[in-house]
């Protein structure tokens, strides 16, 4: 349970970390002049995403709640 | 009804005290510290600045303006919670009432997929250590310039330059985390650091007996959940016995439970024991 809240944290906290390699990256806030330095960032919100994910599917086998 | 109205007069409230062509709070502020009126938006105000320089020590050397409206914010969320929040700020109301188009079936309920506050504290956290690795970030990111922005260039022209930082925001803030979270503030739970400095605050502050806070009064709560369906944070939940349970990390002591709770179990001020479990 606290390994889990940790990992989220982490996760959290890397997405406006992020921005220190898309800067460096020579991101200038408009896409497509970049070479993906974002990446950081958008893995953050994939893991973020995956934890939801994973905890849809656990409880829609579960309860078969399907909302 | 008269809630609702009442609710409805702060955020108006808000939006003249610190929106442009208004901002009275910044320019009162600005008036004391250096005798000039001058035309001022939330952006001139910025609590996420001055949030970013905590950790290395440079919030106390900036100008005395930027510390002054910080220190008002924080000492309020102290004694009283995060009121600027749930009472003030128009930037997470708008989208709380613009998500009430949309029908809830559409709409998802992240506290049943994602541990809320962690999420909250981790993107907080996140903003105050940039400093430290030479970075600041975006005003694109930040959902009150947006909405600064959307405003103006309705109301009164103002040209908006669409970076993609921008539309990432919009998309976030007004869709995904708007439009299509139950209680349309999405982006307030996950990605707002002024939001969760407040929580933060107000979580130190509660346990003082002259400090105000949100109670439930465990005997005469029935545990029918209508506080957890329409609190708009999604900090609500029911325990193992059916009693209301409020999370003090993400809750912006909006009233809408207390208002809603027909037993009248949920109560705001200074003076009581804290009941929960």
């Amino acid at each position: 349970m606290i390994r889990s809240k940790l990992i989220t944290f982490i996760a959290a906290m890397g997405i406006p970390i992020s921005s220190v390699t898309s800067s460096a990256g020579g991101c200038t806030g408009v896409c497509g002049n970049c070479r993906l330095s974002c990446v950081p960032g958008v893995v953050a919100l994939l893991i973020l995403l995956v934890k939801v994910l994973k905890k849809k599917a656990v409880r829609r086998f579960r309860t078969g709640d399907v909302r | 009804m008269a809630f609702q109205a009442r609710r409805l007069a702060g955020y108006v409230l808000g939006f003249v005290l610190f929106y442009a062509p208004f901002a009275l709070f910044q320019k009162v502020i600005f008036y004391l510290f250096s005798g000039k009126w001058v035309d001022l938006t939330v952006h001139s105000l910025c609590f996420r600045i001055q949030m970013e320089h905590i950790f290395d020590g440079k919030v106390f050397f900036m100008h005395g303006y930027f510390l002054a409206c910080f220190l008002l914010l924080l000492a309020a969320a102290f004694f009283f919670g995060p009121l600027f929040c749930g009472r003030l700020c128009p930037a997470g109301a708008f989208m709380e009432y613009l998500s009430k188009i949309v029908p809830g079936r559409f709409q998802i309920v992240w506290s049943r997929y994602a541990d809320i506050t962690p999420i909250r504290y981790g993107m907080m956290v996140g903003y105050m250590v940039m400093p430290f690795i030479g970075a600041t970030l975006s005003c694109g990111y930040c959902n009150f310039f947006v909405f600064d922005l959307f405003v103006n260039y309705y109301l009164f022209g103002y040209v908006i330059s669409l970076t993609s930082s921008l539309i990432l925001t919009l998309f976030l803030w007004a869709v995904l985390f708007g439009l299509f979270t139950r209680g349309g503030r999405g982006y307030c739970n996950f990605f707002c650091p002024v939001g969760a400095i407040q929580n933060l605050v107000h979580w130190a502050g509660r346990r003082l007996p002259f400090a105000y806070r949100l109670t439930v009064d465990r005997k005469k709560c029935v545990g029918c959940g209508i506080c957890v369906r329409n609190c708009p944070m999604d900090s609500i939940h029911l325990d193992g016995e059916r009693k209301a349970c409020q999370n003090v990390h993400n809750c912006i002591l909006c009233g809408v439970c207390q208002e809603k709770c027909p037993v009248k179990a949920i109560h705001y001020g200074r003076g009581k024991k804290d009941d929960q479990k």
